[in-house]
């Protein structure tokens, strides 16, 4: 009899079971979905990617070499910039030194420049027109000289041959100090006070060089303390024109680097490209043995990106393992994103390396 | 790779297991339900039954209280009462004074009558519970089974490709142990609802004997004092 209403309350019991699996199942299905996602990218074998850069203007033979794999292209790129870097400061330095240089032939220029204006006033104040016109002629003559003693300058500094041109530039002055000397002929305390205010525009021009400057001019005054001065400045000038040599020659070699630095990077993201799709079509075998390795020489199309030929250029010694190597290039073989990418890129694609390394993954 | 489709790509000897599976499970949470319901009303019945009969109350008073329906401990009670009252009133037909010899008599038939009661009141109380020890014993072996039919299964599958690895063994394997997870999930509330209901059971049952003997012990006082008509609790 009181088996009626338990049968009954079995109704509540079954509705709860089924309520409670159906919450359960549902909890499942919501769950499991975001949980399994993310060990799905596994990333794949890695291929490497080497890049013969025989036709790039690389000024060192040693850059084909070491810069064997894609990772090893970025510090050598580093190193590359640290040397145009280090480059760059040299011909700062120089540059700075010729100019110091320049500035100090230019002061003298202009100092000589100023000595004959300072003697044409006298001549003009004290002479006759004849001797004006002479002196006229005398300071064409004077301009020449100083603009053959600049090219003469310059010429030594790149030529290397400040010795002589110090000794001609001692001689000029020389030369120049005796023709002021015979023009003032005239009046000898004017000369004497052109004299003195030529040391005094020389020691307030003088900024840098201004202890050099006044050995330089006092030797001009004083043949016996020429020598000296002159071939101090001979040294200095030799050190210069040196490190000017240097610096212009690593200048053009500065400008070929830095274009194929802007190259290099257009040439990493197109050889990622190839990379990834190398390995994305790369069968690997299984049962590798460890550091197996083998690098394989890609030709292609520039201007489409399609396979001529790859060949096996360095052998792992496991055949099967060269022969997925190469089926994979094979498979990924049109390259079409070359044919977007700049001419000077693709003309770096037309042959490049690639290697295989399954140990480069993990 | 969801347990969906791991369900759906399994084969037909997994999806029956399974099936039976998530029937056992369905089972057993009715069970456990409508007994964890059943229990807790006997438990507190039982309960406020004994407080109001310790609370100095008359038995007759008591007895029109309970009604018909009656279940739990009351059954005892009423069981007791009834037969006590058959076999007093025959007992007084006869002679005016009961004799502790018709009295020991009496009380033993209305002792047993009280046991036949507390029997089927267990009887009760445990129903439905082998459904939740069945399940939760064979569960695991259906799903063990289940799980070996599987892997079985995808040996012989494996034995007919030339590669074997883990990514081709993993998925059939996986697909086996869902079974074994299935039956672990119908396994372990059944094993857990079971051992608790037991437990709640018998602590019933042995309150449902205590409660038989006190009353015996009050009837047969009653039956030998001077009043015995009166059939008080003398406490």
């Amino acid at each position: 009899m009181a088996d009626k209403p338990q049968e009954i309350r079995f109704k509540a019991p079954i509705i709860c079971a089924v309520i409670l699996h159906v919450i359960i199942a549902v909890a499942l299905l919501v769950d499991w979905p975001s949980s399994h996602e993310p060990p799905q990218d596994n990333s794949y074998v890695q291929a490497t990617l080497i890049s013969s850069q025989t036709r790039t203007p690389s000024p060192s033979p040693e850059n084909d070499t070491a810069k064997g794999e894609a990772r090893q292209a970025q510090p050598q790129a580093e190193e590359q910039e640290q040397e145009q870097e280090q480059e760059q400061e040299q011909e700062q330095q120089q540059a700075a030194a010729e100019q110091q240089q320049q500035e100090a032939a230019e002061q003298q220029q202009q100092e000589q420049q100023a000595a004959a204006a300072q003697q044409q006033q006298q001549e003009q104040q004290a002479a006759a027109a004849a001797a004006a016109a002479a002196a006229a002629k005398k300071e064409e003559q004077q301009r020449q000289q100083a603009e053959n003693a600049r090219q003469a300058r310059e010429q030594a500094a790149k030529e290397a041959e400040q010795k002589a041109a110090a000794d001609k530039a001692a001689k000029e002055k020389a030369a120049q100090e005796k023709a002021a000397a015979e023009k003032a002929q005239a009046d000898k305390a004017a000369k004497e006070k052109a004299a003195k205010e030529k040391a005094a525009a020389e020691k307030a021009q003088a900024d840098k060089a201004a202890k050099e400057k006044a050995a330089k001019e006092k030797a001009a005054k004083e043949k016996a303390a020429a020598d000296a001065a002159a071939r101090k400045k001979r040294m200095a000038a030799a050190a210069a024109s040196d490190n000017s040599a240097l610096s212009s020659a690593s200048g053009s070699g500065e400008k070929n680097s830095s274009k194929a630095a802007q190259g290099a990077q257009a040439a990493n993201s197109m050889m990622n490209v190839i990379r990834h799709a190398v390995e994305q079509n790369w069968n690997k075998p299984d049962n590798l043995p460890s550091g197996i390795k083998t690098t394989l020489r890609v030709r292609l199309i520039p201007a489409t990106g399609e396979l001529i030929n790859v060949s096996v250029s360095s052998s792992s010694g496991d055949s099967s393992f060269d022969q997925s190597a190469v089926q994979a290039v094979q498979r990924a073989a049109p390259f079409n994103e070359l044919g977007n990418a700049p001419a000077s890129v693709q003309r770096q694609f037309r042959s490049f390396t690639l290697t295989f390394n399954p140990e480069d993954v993990r | 790779m969801s347990i969906v489709s791991l369900v759906v790509n399994a084969g037909i000897v997994v999806k029956l297991v399974l099936l039976l599976l998530l029937g056992f499970s369905m089972v057993s949470w009715m069970v456990i339900f409508q007994r964890a319901v059943s229990l807790r009303r006997a438990d507190r019945g039982f309960r406020e039954f004994e407080a109001t009969f310790w609370s100095g109350i008359d038995v007759r008073q008591l007895e029109e209280r309970l009604g018909d329906s009656h279940e739990g401990v009351a059954a005892v009670f009423q069981a007791g009462m009834a037969s006590f009252r058959r076999l007093r009133s025959g007992i007084v037909k006869e002679s005016r004074v009961v004799t502790p010899k018709q009295a020991s008599a009496v009380l033993v038939d209305v002792e047993r009558s009280m046991r036949i009661a507390v029997a089927e009141e267990e009887g009760r109380l445990t129903r439905y519970l082998p459904v939740l020890a069945t399940i939760s014993s064979a569960s695991p072996y259906i799903g063990l089974f289940g799980t070996v039919w599987g892997i079985m299964g995808s040996f012989l599958t494996l034995s007919s490709t030339t590669r074997a690895d883990l990514s081709t063994v993993a998925p059939w394997v996986a697909e086996a142990l869902v079974a074994t997870a299935m039956g672990l999930f119908a396994a372990i509330p059944a094993v857990i609802a079971y051992n608790r209901f037991t437990a709640t059971t018998e602590r019933l049952v042995l309150g449902y004997r205590d409660f038989a003997e006190e009353f015996h012990t009050l009837l047969y006082r009653s039956l030998l004092s001077p009043r015995s008509s009166a059939a008080k609790r003398d406490q």
